[in-house]
């Protein structure tokens, strides 16, 4: 490797490719942090549940009759089998399909069929479920393995005076606004695009101009990475006019602009101006990962929505484009689209991972200070945290 | 609890409402510290009733976070000597006799935490539920409370335009109602409900007020059976019995129930002094105690305010109310002397 003054990319190319990494990292990080499980309306009712793979650990989330949320290893303490699929509604008690053992939703193992010829002596209070924890936190769900987690507070909370001055509980989820991606790339060459302030101005030159990366503001705040910038100029002049959605209240006008933090591990915000959304980044095996995307709006009208893209569409038509104009169905950086830019250089990168002759190059000073951050962040959750 | 007394001086009566009024102590500087207190504790004030010391704990109505004055808010009970003199007879400047604070029906507040807290308070229950909101609205900016208060009368209600003054502030992090079991027609005061918090009430209140911090704490402050009939109705909707936290006011007691006894030979750890006294049979331990001429803490002398609170060391007794014991302190051996009755011919008991 050459050696150079602006600094060196911190982990080893393995790191992207080896099934060593990987397991390291679900154990070590995936498997010990908070989880995204999704929104607060995705469990409205008693009785409802969702189940959600964080990092090793199936976790089921259920509400109780008190509207209090609960969470549970997915795993019947008899022979281990999952006990509740992807989601749905249960009444009183969660009863595992394999031998019908039941428990109450406080995880009490309160039935065993056949129990006085087949477990004679048995102590149920012994055998409950396994419990985890589950907050909200920014009107998201959350889920940690551990029973005794650390307060959600404690893990959030430096970073939250970093992100956008308002309660995105308070916003609508839009279908229009939902997409899964799976992405040939490993979790962190995802995470480091999307941390990379140097490469906005040129990849996505035709689809991210309307913010000013030339007045960015970002730092790791912890593990996490806190990232805002402004409006550009020629946007900011005219934003309630020309906004393509209404605008989200609550912004002070001098910070209108994006707010696009990297929670730690793989959970990207993009909180701007007329939106918001999560940006779930899920590891699926070293080349491979899992991007889900949620998205919320001001709570308005479908009539002001109507209104505000029809009155700004001719502005945006002059003020975005696509980078190259080829053909849009073959090449992604033709398609004005910058969630397919950025899938196709971060499938392109590790694709070249492959390569024999793949070197390490050098890392800018400023703009990919964040991409070595981030690899310092793993590096020490994989090598030291218990 | 230590068992020390001291003359306070009243600076202040406030009526509250038609019965109910606030007392303020003078608490001097060099009191400070021994007064200082928990949300949710009492005071002990002893009265001398024609020759007879009696003591009575009162919960003290404000946070102590705010800079207040030590306040106590008391409704007469009918058959209560001491509230009774207490809201028709004391006036600013007379002196009290008042024991310290105590007590372990308290709210922690807790700043780095995000907590959901749920009062259901019943008329003058309204006074540690006060004292903590005041608290948790101060010191723990990320919790959010919901307070349910029941009163007969919206002309009964404690407190009332504090609490507007509280949720108006605090808009985002109070959310008060009320029910009233009487409502006047006349009033113009309009309740969430009329009736009572039964069951079906508290279903439908705890799917309005629903929690975002998914760390809940429930905390029951009625008078009589109130504090039975939510504490079912909670646990009726799944809410984990190490969630409530409750504790009794005013009002009629639960009856207190019989119980047997035996006469005992009781061998006394006295903070750390070793005395053998006799217990005779139908005699509380505290009552034999105090006979052989020890002064152990005591206060309300019904099982709630946990002033007498002692450790069995070997042998039973049997106990009358114990409300301010958890189950899991009985377990370990706790008992309240002043409603405990020898179950055993020996018994060894230890005050610390």
């Amino acid at each position: 490797m050459s050696t150079h003054s602006n600094g060196m990319p911190v982990l080893p190319k393995e790191a992207y490719t080896s099934q060593e990494w990987f397991d390291r990292e679900q154990a070590q990080i995936f498997s010990k942090t908070w989880s995204l499980a999704g929104f607060r309306e995705d469990i409205t009712e008693p009785g409802q549940y969702i189940s959600v793979q964080a990092g090793l650990n199936n976790i089921f989330i259920v509400m109780g009759r008190d509207h209090r949320l609960r969470a549970f290893h997915n795993i019947c303490r008899h022979r281990g089998t999952q006990l509740l699929r992807a989601e749905g509604k249960t009444q009183k008690a969660i009863t595992c399909p394999y031998h019908d053992w039941t428990y109450d939703l406080e995880g009490n193992l309160i039935s065993v069929p056949e129990q006085e010829k087949e477990f004679p002596g048995i102590d149920l209070s012994c055998n409950g479920l396994k419990k985890a924890s589950v907050d909200i936190w920014r009107g998201m769900l959350w889920v940690h393995p551990d029973e005794n987690a650390p307060s959600i507070i404690n893990w959030f909370g430096e970073v939250e005076p970093y992100l956008a001055p308002y309660d995105p509980a308070g916003l609508i989820e839009t279908e229009e606004g939902y997409s899964k991606h799976e992405i040939k790339a490993n979790w962190k060459i995802i995470v480091e695009n999307y941390i990379d302030g140097y490469h906005l101005a040129h990849l996505h030159s035709h689809t991210l101009n309307m913010y000013d990366h030339s007045k960015i503001e970002c730092e790791f705040i912890g593990p996490h990475f806190a990232f805002w910038e402004p409006l550009a100029d020629f946007y900011a002049a005219e934003v309630e006019k020309v906004t393509p959605m209404p605008l989200i209240p609550g912004i002070p006008k001098d910070k209108m602009g994006a707010w696009v933090p990297m929670l730690f591990p793989g959970i990207g915000l993009g909180e701007s101006e007329n939106s918001w959304s999560t940006f779930h980044i899920t590891p699926i095996a070293p080349d491979r990962s899992m991007v889900e995307i949620r998205t919320r709006v001001a709570n308005e009208s479908t009539w002001a929505f109507t209104k505000a893209a029809m009155a700004s569409a001719s502005f945006w038509d002059k003020h975005l484009g696509a980078k190259y104009n080829e053909d849009p169905k073959v090449d992604p950086m033709s398609s004005g689209d910058f969630m397919q830019e950025d899938i196709y250089a971060c499938e392109q990168q590790q694709k070249s991972l492959q390569s024999p002759y793949f070197e390490h190059g050098p890392s800018s000073k400023h703009g990919e200070k964040p991409v070595r951050d981030h690899q310092r962040v793993v590096a020490e959750w994989v090598e030291c945290k218990p | 609890m230590r068992n020390i007394i001291y003359s306070l001086r009243v600076s202040e009566v406030i009526s509250e409402t038609k019965h109910a009024k606030t007392i303020r102590f003078d608490v001097p500087a060099e009191l400070k510290e021994e007064f200082f207190w928990k949300p949710g504790q009492h005071i002990t004030i002893e009265l001398d009733v024609n020759g007879e010391k009696v003591r009575r704990p009162f919960t003290i109505s404000a946070a102590p976070s705010r800079g207040k004055a030590l306040q106590i808010t008391v409704k007469p009970n009918p058959d209560g000597i001491v509230s009774k003199f207490l809201c028709t007879k004391v006036k600013a400047g007379q002196r009290l006799d008042v024991m310290p604070p105590f007590g372990g029906f308290t709210l922690e507040p807790q700043k780095d935490q995000q907590r959901t807290l749920y009062f259901f308070a019943g008329g003058s229950g309204i006074t540690p539920a006060i004292a903590m909101i005041e608290a948790a609205l101060d010191k723990e900016p990320r919790a959010k409370l919901f307070l349910l208060y029941a009163n007969r009368t919206a002309d009964d209600i404690i407190f009332k335009e504090q609490l507007e003054q509280l949720e108006e502030h605090f808009s985002s992090r109070l959310e008060v109602r009320h029910i009233l079991s009487k409502p006047s027609m006349w009033s113009m005061f309009s309740p969430w409900k009329s009736g009572r918090i039964t069951k079906d009430v508290t279903v439908e209140y705890l799917s309005e007020c629903r929690p975002v911090a998914q760390n809940t704490q429930y905390f029951i402050c009625g008078p009589g059976t109130m504090n039975a009939d939510v504490r079912k109705a909670l646990q009726n909707c799944d809410v984990p019995t190490d969630r409530i936290h409750a504790e009794s006011f005013g009002g009629n007691l639960e009856t207190q129930k019989e119980v047997s006894s035996v006469p005992a030979l009781l061998k006394l750890d006295y903070y750390g002094e070793a005395i053998e006294l006799e217990v005779a049979k139908g005699q509380s331990i505290m009552n034999a105690v105090r006979a052989a001429g020890l002064e152990p803490p005591y206060s309300c002398q019904s099982g709630i305010c946990g002033a007498c609170r002692a450790q069995i060391k070997s042998g039973a007794v049997n106990m009358q109310a114990r409300m301010a014991l958890e189950d899991s302190e009985v377990a370990k051996g706790a008992i309240l002397t002043c409603q405990s009755y020898a179950k055993t011919a020996e018994l060894s008991i230890s005050f610390k």
